[in-house]
């Protein structure tokens, strides 16, 4: 119990359109552990998305449960959620959606802005690691624009480290590089989940769900395979 | 280093245009109110230092009937004079003539507007209106023929091409009457341009009767409640002339219907201005939608890292006060220089204007369109707060 991180049971999610009802997870129950690199995979309209919003505290399912680090979500307020996603989950975007007002560094001190004793200066050596720690220790004051996709999408990273979350949750990460900046924000995140963070990456790309050690497979909003690599 | 307020200021300026368009609403209405407020402050203060200069404890009394200086019996007059006399609360009183004397010298003939009081007090009666005397003497008596100037005549041409001194003879109705004193220097060419005359000297030079003075002035004795005095005076007239066919006025009364009538025109003038300020709120409203529709995404991201509720509401209700700030503090210095600019381009017409720069005004105008901002900004700021972070992320 104590190493399930994310927990799904019999997590269903129904989405009106319109006259019809269109289940978008249907009755899905899975578990992640601590420290675990978790590939979700399927076509487009398998579910994936959802998955990742119910996975992320962004959206809370039609029936079932979701449970991160034992709490269940049904019980929280838009707020305890808000605070909750802040704490525990960092999310990596496709696009990667910077502040592009914001330098490099002020993008990855934004999330801790929204915590309690936001100010403390400690912070701000910490936003600077982990700069560094991706690699972008001479770009800090640089604006989104003047950066290429693969060292926005490591800013990216550093900003859902910011926190310091146990899970790092990534929709399609890789989807808007090249091959060449995709092979290094994989290696990023592998580093990140050697040194014992949970890493769940949405993707469709066969390629980048080799790298992940177990992989689930979605269709229809049901779960067709998960196998430990 | 960051904050929110950092946050909140680079994104006013990653549109700039629109946010400077948006404050520009605002500017013109604080501006407008701004100036307004202190023109028209300006204007009572002026309006209240005259009243000051004038004497707070003169009562003037005046006939209800115009009489145009002709031969009647409904004016009031000298037997008046001497019944008010006898109330022991005032210090004296006496009376008011008011002409415009068509007066020659040296060739040259203007009209003068004159005033003719009792010469036994004529000192204090220049004291009530703070003049005195730069040189020369006061009036031997009520029917001498003699003259007391206003600084002006001895100073400028203006009015007379020769400069007038002691002892110079003035020519009216073909007589002579002599230069006896000069007004120091009042500060203001309508009174500068002033001549005095004993009473009945005035009176017999229009030609009116004994019976007509213009107005009687009663000067309440230190100490005395001028309102008490001012019924007593009422009362004491009314037996006497059998009907109330006069007004009794007190400073008071003539500060209150002056004020009255400015604050009239203020809040009118006022009111119009605060229209263009709601405009400049609703350009603010306006502005803000607009940021929340173009931000979406950027409020979606903004709450999968952690942003709660109030935290989105905060960004955007200080991006709208911020607005009205900006506005309102351009506004409010636009205001004032305008109104100084006012100023003097009316003291080149000899128009004293006061204008009235208080940290009231400005903490009150820069105060009150941060309000309008927070206001103007609400409903955006709730909606962008409300909206769902899923929802606005699925848009990619």
């Amino acid at each position: 119990m104590t190493d399930c991180v994310v927990e799904l049971r019999d997590v269903s999610k129904i989405y009106k359109m319109g006259e019809i009802n269109v289940k978008a997870l249907d009755n899905v129950s899975l578990k992640i552990n601590k420290g675990e690199f978790v590939s979700i995979m399927g076509p487009s309209g398998s579910g994936k998305s959802t998955m990742m919003h119910i996975i992320g505290a962004l959206d809370l399912p039609s029936k079932g449960e979701t449970l991160i680090n034992g709490n269940k979500l049904s019980n929280l307020s838009e707020d305890d959620l808000a605070t909750l996603r802040g704490k525990n989950i960092g999310f990596v975007f496709q696009e990667f959606n910077l502040i592009t007002t914001l330098t490099a560094f002020e993008n990855v001190r934004l999330p801790i802005l929204f915590q309690e004793d936001e100010l403390k200066e400690e912070y701000n050596k910490r936003c600077e690691d982990l700069l560094k720690e991706v690699g972008l220790g001479d770009r800090i004051n640089h604006r989104p624009t003047e950066l290429s996709g693969g060292q926005q999408q490591r800013v990216a990273i550093a900003r859902s480290l910011a926190n310091n979350p146990e899970i790092l949750l990534a929709d399609e990460p890789t989807g808007a590089l090249d091959s060449k900046s995709s092979k290094e924000i994989m290696n990023v995140l592998k580093n990140l989940n050697k040194k014992g963070k949970t890493v769940i990456i949405i993707t469709h790309d066969k390629n980048v769900a080799k790298e992940s050690k177990r992989q689930i497979f979605l269709k229809d909003g049901k779960v067709l395979t998960d196998k430990k690599m | 280093m960051i904050n929110i307020f950092n946050f909140v200021l680079k994104n006013l300026k990653r549109r700039k245009l629109r946010s400077w368009l948006t404050i520009i609403g605002i500017i013109i209405g604080v501006f407008a109110i701004v100036s307004l407020m202190s023109l028209s402050q300006g204007l009572k203060t002026s309006i209240n230092e005259q009243f000051g200069k004038m004497g707070a404890n003169k009562i003037t009394i005046e006939s209800k009937y115009t009489t145009f200086g002709a031969e009647t019996e409904i004016g009031l007059g000298q037997e008046d004079i001497r019944n008010l006399e006898k109330i022991s609360d005032l210090e004296f009183v006496s009376g008011e003539v008011n002409a415009n004397i068509k007066t020659e010298f040296n060739g040259e003939i203007n009209f003068i507007t004159s005033k003719g009081y009792n010469t036994e007090n004529f000192e204090r009666i220049l004291e009530q209106d703070n003049f005195k005397l730069l040189k020369g003497n006061f009036f031997e008596n009520n029917k001498s023929k003699q003259v007391i100037i206003g600084y002006d005549f001895y100073n400028e041409k203006d009015l007379f091409d020769k400069k007038i001194n002691i002892n110079d003879k003035l020519e009216i109705n073909n007589e002579k009457y002599t230069v006896i004193g000069i007004l120091e220097d009042t500060g203001s060419s309508t009174t500068n341009t002033l001549m005095y005359f004993p009473i009945e000297t005035l009176i017999d030079i229009t030609e009116s009767s004994e019976n007509s003075v213009d107005s009687i002035i009663a000067i309440v004795k230190q100490g005395k409640d001028i309102e008490i005095v001012s019924k007593k005076i009422e009362q004491k007239l009314e037996i006497k002339r059998g009907e109330k066919d006069f007004t009794v006025s007190t400073p008071i009364d003539k500060a209150k219907d002056r004020e009255e009538i400015l604050n009239t025109v203020s809040i009118v003038v006022i009111g119009i201005a605060a229209i263009s300020l709601l405009v400049g709120g609703i350009g603010i409203m306006n502005s803000m939608y607009t940021s929340v529709l173009e931000r979406r995404k950027e409020i979606g991201v903004l709450k999968a890292i952690g942003a709660k509720r109030k935290d989105i509401l905060k960004i955007f209700l200080l991006e709208a006060g911020l607005i009205g700030i900006v506005g309102g503090a351009i506004g409010t210095f636009l205001g004032f220089l305008v109104s100084i600019l006012v100023k003097i381009i009316s003291s080149y017409f000899e128009i004293d204007l006061f204008v009235s720069i208080n940290i009231e005004i400005i903490i009150l105008a820069i105060g009150f369109s941060f309000i309008i901002g927070l206001i103007s900004g609400y409903l955006p700021a709730n909606q962008a707060s409300r909206q769902e972070a899923v929802d606005s992320l699925r848009e990619e």
